[in-house]
């Protein structure tokens, strides 16, 4: 019996872009990015010709980030499921592994690229350069944030098949976090970025005066660790136990 | 029997209390098989399971005597699928998507293949349409040439012909009878159309409630039902039906459209004794008749109603 190729993996991923690139929600997706940027920028205490700009306004970015991405996720997980999609694909000779692991690498990359592209717009909105340390910072804090949403959503597709149920609670969820936290704790998207955002910043412009705008005190490197392995942590078990359990568990009926 | 490719032993399947399948033991040769039963009698469960997307709680499941649910990935190499939904990717072609499943499936001459298959389908001429804007009927017709894009050795079809109207059924039905002529594809065909099963099939499987009544040749089964089944046109069909329901030799009656049916055990006595009691009640004998077995009536008894 002859083995799975090994460029149907590649195809998958190909397959999932190109069915998101064909939904109506991709304009919707552009569209907030583009929004979010801009709400952003708009910002009363907004400086010119600096990269302050690219910490101010983040809540909104994350918001819609989060809505946007437990969208997608749990259209292309818990509705493939209830539409039959799924049921389609696990006919064809593709092994589990090949459709989740893509699902999650073609939305990923979707969902990071119209958002970083959109991002990009901050640095000719605050004259930035494209070598702005704090700049690729930000997008590294807005990736964490993504594959947390990404793997929570993903996580409740599994265990609620609904994609209404999956969009509402991972997006409540995230949010509730956010809110049911102190903004400067380490389960909120705004508590994390703030440390990120502020120990790079210490690195890259130790002498800017502003710095104090978004740390009260200088951020230790425990914190930033902290900030960067909790979201990656949770993935990491979250996706795994996912895995786990679509590919080898879970029944399509 | 031919090599058999589908065989399920004492298969169990159960969602929480309710019992989908309850010691399936199905058994399915080279050739087009129908697979029959009323709604919710088991049949999408037993092909999930078939396909490996469903794990029994108890019994085998084998499809070319590979385990369905272990070697899923070995066995979906060599079928092919029609599932009774239309999910397929409606922003995409018709064309755009075979050719998306040929590769999937490693066909090596994608192009040829897909244009081959759009042609036996008759999907040619809306091969570039999106699959959105298709008909029920095309919908089907495209099932059908995704289920048979990597020439498979068996196709499971759920429901081919539900939706369609009686052109596109006639036209489908003969698509798949050409499939299996000209490429020794062997189908098993999922449905409650009986009419539609009666002239493609060779092998018959009936299940109801989670359970095979019985199966084999049509012809076996037709000569085996239609055996003792006896239609009677009379004057007043209720009052000689409850006349004939006392006679020993006879199993069952039923009247169905002023016509009175008796399934009987020992056709002799019953044959004597028919014109003796219509004129003991005083009604005319239009006609008595030994059915010649159709697969609604084989259905009829083994189920006891007619399909829904």
């Amino acid at each position: 019996m002859s083995k799975a190729k090994p460029r149907t993996f590649f195809r998958l991923i190909l397959w999932e872009i190109e069915s998101c690139l064909n939904l109506p929600i991709l304009s919707l997706i552009v569209a907030s990015a583009i929004f979010a940027v801009l709400v952003q920028s708009s910002y009363a205490w907004a400086l010119a010709n600096s990269y302050l700009n690219l910490y101010s306004g983040a809540s909104t970015i994350f918001l819609i980030l989060t809505l946007v991405a437990s969208t997608l996720f749990s259209h292309s997980f818990a509705g493939s499921l209830g539409r039959g999609e799924l049921k389609r694909m696990l006919s064809y000779p593709v092994k589990r592994w090949q459709i989740f692991i893509s699902k999650v690498i073609a939305l990923t990359l979707i969902v990071f690229v119209a958002y970083a592209s959109a991002f990009t717009l901050n640095l000719y909105l605050s004259s930035l350069s494209l070598l702005e340390p704090m700049f690729y910072v930000s997008l590294f804090s807005m990736f964490l944030h993504l594959l947390l949403v990404c793997t929570i959503s993903v996580c409740i597709s599994m265990v609620s098949k609904s994609e209404l149920m999956s969009i509402l609670v991972s997006f409540l969820l995230v949010l509730g976090l956010d809110n049911a936290f102190d903004a400067r704790s380490y389960f909120t998207s705004s508590g994390r970025f703030r440390y990120i955002f502020g120990y790079f910043e210490q690195l890259t412009h130790p002498n800017v005066s502003i710095f104090g705008m978004v740390v009260d005190k200088p951020v230790t490197v425990e914190q930033v660790t902290v900030s960067i392995a909790l979201p990656l942590l949770i993935t990491a078990i979250a996706l795994t136990a996912s895995f786990v359990y679509f590919t080898r568990k879970m029944e399509v009926d | 029997m031919d090599t058999l490719i589908v065989d399920t032993k004492n298969l169990v399947k159960t969602f929480g209390k309710i019992v989908a399948l309850n010691n399936l033991n199905l058994q399915a040769p080279k050739g087009i098989s129908g697979f029959v039963g009323k709604n919710g009698s088991g049949k999408t469960t037993t092909i999930g399971v078939l396909l490996g997307l469903i794990r029994s709680n108890g019994g085998t499941a084998t499809v070319f005597g590979l385990d369905c649910w272990r070697d899923s990935f070995e066995i979906r190499q060599r079928l092919g699928v029609m599932h009774e939904t239309n999910a397929y990717p409606g922003s995409f072609s018709g064309r755009r998507f075979l050719v998306h499943v040929a590769k999937l499936y490693g066909v090596s001459q994608v192009d040829q293949t897909v244009n081959e298959l759009l042609k036996d389908v008759g999907l040619a001429e809306a091969q570039d349409k999106p699959i959105k804007a298709y008909s029920a009927g095309m919908f089907k017709r495209l099932g059908l040439a995704q289920a048979l894009i990597g020439d498979p050795e068996l196709a499971i079809l759920d429901e081919p012909t539900a939706n369609i109207d009686p052109l596109g059924r006639i036209t489908l039905l003969e698509k798949i009878k050409g499939m299996h002529e000209k490429h020794g594809t062997s189908f098993l065909i999922s449905t409650h159309i009986l009419s539609d099963l009666e002239k493609i099939c060779d092998w018959l499987i009936i299940i109801d409630s989670g359970k095979i009544v019985d199966q084999g040749y049509m012809g076996n089964l037709t000569e085996k039902y239609s055996a003792s089944i006896y239609k009677i046109e009379v004057s007043n069909p209720q009052l000689f039906a409850e006349a004939v329901q006392k006679l020993s030799a006879v199993d069952r009656v039923w009247v169905e459209n002023d016509k009175v049916f008796c399934k009987v055990n020992n056709p002799e006595v019953f044959s004597e004794e028919i014109p003796q009691i219509a004129s003991g009640l005083k009604l005319r004998l239009k006609s008595f008749q030994q059915m010649l077995g159709t697969l609604e009536e084989i259905y009829t008894q083994t189920v006891g109603e007619k399909p829904r």
